[in-house]
């Protein structure tokens, strides 16, 4: 067991925050809206981290990974009155575009970022902290996903134009989502700095917004375990082939993404796929048990 | 009048170089079931989107209750008292009879996004009064005893009413129906017909566009005649539908002209 | 002066690679509302074929281009009919980028085992002799011919899909799949032959461009497909022409800026400016009759 935790730990850790990240993603989807715009505010969150942490090394964690949810969280408000005006197709692509200047300004903004050089931070989170937040994270959504925010956001997703004619302002219900999508970037940031311990420009680019977007839509953009389950997948796959495939071994994420989307449209976790030991009434009135 | 609940004045709609809608009147008094009918493509489910606020006029005034809201968004026609339902019925899949009329509860509620996280009482409690209030929508409509049931599971009868009761969950003045008797039997229409009664009695106003002219004649209190995007005709149902005018919509003038020959008595086509 | 002229003629060069991305990138886009994250990989495997056949056969160069921009072809038609003629029947334009990410990251990880995440080259003599030299500024011979290649693209594209009836068939199936099927078009034949013209030419683009800036590895493929998703948008998607001069704008912006601006600076106007476009102009420059796409 010690022998799999010393060959594994990484990238045990390194999926667990890609857990938050896909879940940044999914609150996106959850409002009917495909962004990776999170990625572009763990970034932020994550530079300014490095910085801060670098200059106040006896603030704590904790004060750490709130200091980088809030910056998420008002870059994404402030960005959303610019994003949320578009249409879908052309928000995505904005959301990406974002993405791709972030670097840009990581590149330049030599005196947070370092520039080309980067910059380095101190890891203070454990392992068990990693856990704790995720499972605090299910905690939340859970309690979101019956809460009129939930449920309206179900509906939303579904027909929009429906809520609308049923008083719901849904520019403001993806606003907020917006945010909290941010945050969850910001906080994945941060997360994803201290684990790396050196970020460059390169840390939070377009290979990182695809690879999150794919296992958050593979794992199940309907349901909040969705995006943690492809998470995992998407780590644990490759090393389970290592001794097969090697260095190409990434070959079956893109496999199993095809073969996902292709079949199960909906992604792993479906809520509409009841499990066995689900309660829900499905059984159609015209009966044919 | 300023007792409309609803009023279009003048209003025009044009896509591209179509004029779907063209110098349009309109006037929905307090209680009142109103029938609009007119041939497939004459711009009634347009008309709708406009007066629910899913589209805008190019031209023209639409007042909900004496407020001019032309131009608003959707949610603020819906808050303003408009609630409506679609030709094609647009159910949320996977979701519950009773999760379809918390929806529709929605802007009743006051909970904040902080309150959904934490577990303080006050959002349990809310959430509970909010099913009730849900539930009681649903007894009112005989759809009491499916709450729980995945609402695409239902028979289509049960569906319309269903859009009906998420409709009315908004606390509207008026409602706008597109075909709600679209498929339906007569029997089935009559009750839809006779559940329009019922609401009209607890003071909503409805305006209803239907092609099944048997239900406008039963229970419509007032109709009017669109074609091509104007309205041709207005009045009683029994004394509009019987116009030339009205018929030449729906028949042509050929066929128009053989119907009344066919009624005259003379047995030749 | 020299150094401007300079700079401008390696910047007509860059900007006749991302140009010719662009057209070719834009054509799936504008004709089946496919946005591929995947079709940069495709054209880096069309220079991997290329190297390839050139080290191990030693056969003259154009038949290594014309091996790499086959594969090419034919890798993008594979990609297309798997990836993508699947959800031709769904009513979903935002799956397509889903499983194009999946196609990438299948292109990406044999592609860099392949090369050993290391940069490749082509034989120095690969396409004809080293570097012209008019009053000491030089041009190698591999940026005159991404010039020539530009222009002829863009003539053979805009003449095809303007003049002929097979354009009028990508046309109407990027109008709408459906009712072009009505009039007796092949949706799914056009979408082929559509993926085989987009696969050549980025193959051709990626053969080509991998020789003129020494480098062929998957970088390659990336940076074509974000600047040549950025000259698609700022350029125009609906007409080649503006695809054409996006992607030469941006070519020269690049190279002018990094020479007087700052390199670190030289994408902040590319990606800037598409930023720009996608929120205040998103059909482009030169605002065209939009394609819509057959979704």
């Amino acid at each position: 067991m010690s022998h799999f935790w010393a060959l594994y730990q990484t990238n045990v850790e390194f999926a667990l925050v890609g857990c938050v990240f896909a879940l940044s993603i999914f609150v996106g989807l959850w409002s009917g809206v495909l962004s990776v715009a999170p990625i572009a505010f763990a970034a932020v969150s994550a530079f300014a981290i490095a910085r801060i942490s670098t200059d106040h090394p006896t603030w704590s964690l904790y004060v750490l990974l709130i200091i980088g949810m809030v910056f998420g969280a008002v870059f994404a408000y402030l960005s959303s009155f610019i994003f949320l005006r578009l249409s879908s197709h052309y928000l995505a692509l904005a959301t990406i575009a974002l993405v791709l200047i972030s670097r840009v300004f990581a590149l330049n903004l030599t005196t947070i970022t370092g520039g080309m050089n980067g910059v380095g931070l101190m890891r203070l989170i454990s392992f068990p902290q990693l856990v704790f937040i995720l499972v605090l994270l299910g905690v939340v959504f859970q309690r979101l996903r019956k809460s009129r925010f939930g449920l309206t956001l179900d509906a939303l997703r579904e027909q929009p134009e429906v809520t609308a004619s049923l008083g719901v302002d849904v520019l403001k219900i993806q606003r907020v989502a917006f945010v909290l999508a941010g945050s969850l970037g910001g906080l994945a940031g941060v997360m994803q700095a201290q684990l790396l311990q050196y970020l460059t420009p390169d840390s939070f680019y377009v290979d990182l917004a695809f690879v999150t977007l794919a296992s958050a839509v593979l794992g199940g953009a309907y349901h909040w375990f969705g995006p943690i389950v492809g998470s995992l997948l998407y780590a644990a796959l490759p090393e389970l082939l290592r001794p097969y495939l090697g260095s190409s071994r990434h070959i079956a994420n893109g496999v199993l993404l095809l073969i996902i989307m292709l079949f199960l449209q909906r992604g792993v976790i479906d809520p509409l796929r009841p499990l066995p030991f689900k309660s829900k009434k499905t059984e159609s009135v015209v009966g044919n048990e | 009048m300023s007792s409309d609940i609803l009023k279009l004045s003048e209003v025009s709609r044009t896509f591209g170089g179509l004029k779907a809608i063209d110098g349009m009147n309109l006037s929905v008094g307090q209680g009142v079931i109103f029938g609009l009918i007119g041939p497939n493509g004459a711009g009634k489910t347009t008309l709708i989107n406009l007066m629910s606020g899913l589209d805008a006029p190019n031209k023209g005034t639409i007042a909900i209750s004496g407020i001019d809201l032309t131009g608003k968004k959707a949610h603020h026609f819906a808050r303003s008292g408009v609630a409506r339902t679609f030709q094609n019925m647009k159910l949320f899949k996977g979701m519950t009879v009773l999760e379809h009329v918390i929806v529709g509860l929605d802007s009743e509620r006051k909970s904040r996004f902080w309150q959904m996280i934490l577990p303080v009482p006050s959002e349990r409690k809310e959430r509970k009064a909010v099913s009730a209030k849900a539930l009681e929508i649903l007894e009112h409509l005989g759809l009491a005893h499916v709450a729980d049931r995945i609402a695409d599971t239902l028979p289509y009868g049960s569906q319309r009413r269903l859009e009906i009761a998420r409709a009315i969950a908004t606390n509207p003045k008026i409602l706008l129906l597109d075909e709600p008797t679209a498929g339906m039997n007569a029997v089935e229409s009559v009750e839809i017909g006779e559940l329009l009664n019922v609401l009209r009695k607890d003071g909503l106003s409805i305006l209803v566009v239907e092609h099944n002219i048997a239900f406008v004649r039963q229970f419509c209190d007032r109709i009017a005649v669109m074609n091509f995007g104007q309205k041709i005709a207005e009045g009683l149902p029994g004394e509009t539908l019987d116009l030339p005018a009205v018929r030449e919509a729906y028949l042509g003038a050929s066929g128009a002209e053989r119907l009344h020959r066919l009624r005259a008595g003379r047995n030749r086509v | 002066m020299q150094l401007l002229l300079q700079q401008t003629l390696n910047g007509l060069a860059l900007g006749s690679a991302y140009a010719l991305f662009a057209m070719s990138f834009g054509l799936v886009y504008a004709t089946m509302g496919v946005l591929s994250v995947a079709h940069g990989a495709i054209a880096t495997w069309g220079a991997l074929a290329a190297l390839y056949v050139t080290n191990e056969f030693g056969v003259p160069t154009v038949v290594s281009v014309l091996a790499g921009v086959l594969f090419a072809a034919l890798l993008s038609v594979s990609v297309d009919q798997i990836a993508f003629q699947p959800l031709r029947k769904r009513n979903n334009s935002l799956g397509y980028i889903i499983t194009s990410i999946g196609v990438w990251i299948c292109l990406i990880s044999v592609g860099e085992t392949v090369t050993h995440n290391a940069p490749q080259t082509f034989p120095p003599d690969f396409i004809s002799v080293g570097k012209i030299n008019i009053s000491s500024i030089y041009v190698s011979a591999p940026q005159v011919w991404l010039f020539i290649m530009g222009l002829m693209v863009l003539v053979v594209l805009h003449m095809s899909i303007t003049r002929t009836k097979f354009g009028a068939s990508v046309r109407a199936v990027g109008f709408s799949a459906k009712f072009s099927s009505i009039s007796g078009v092949n949706a799914r034949l056009i979408a082929i032959w559509t993926a085989a013209i987009a696969g050549a030419t980025a193959g051709l683009v990626g053969v080509i461009g991998g020789s003129a800036f020494d480098n062929v590895s998957m970088a390659l493929g990336e940076g074509l497909l974000l600047k040549g998703f950025a000259a698609v948008v700022i350029g125009g998607f609906g007409d080649v022409r503006g695809t054409y001069i996006g992607g030469m704008l941006i070519g020269l912006t690049e190279v002018l800026g990094s020479q007087y601006i700052s390199s670190s600076f030289k994408d902040a106007i590319s990606f800037g400016l598409l930023l720009v476009f996608l929120v205040f102009r998103p059909s482009g420059i030169f605002k065209e009759i939009k394609f819509g796409a057959a979704r």
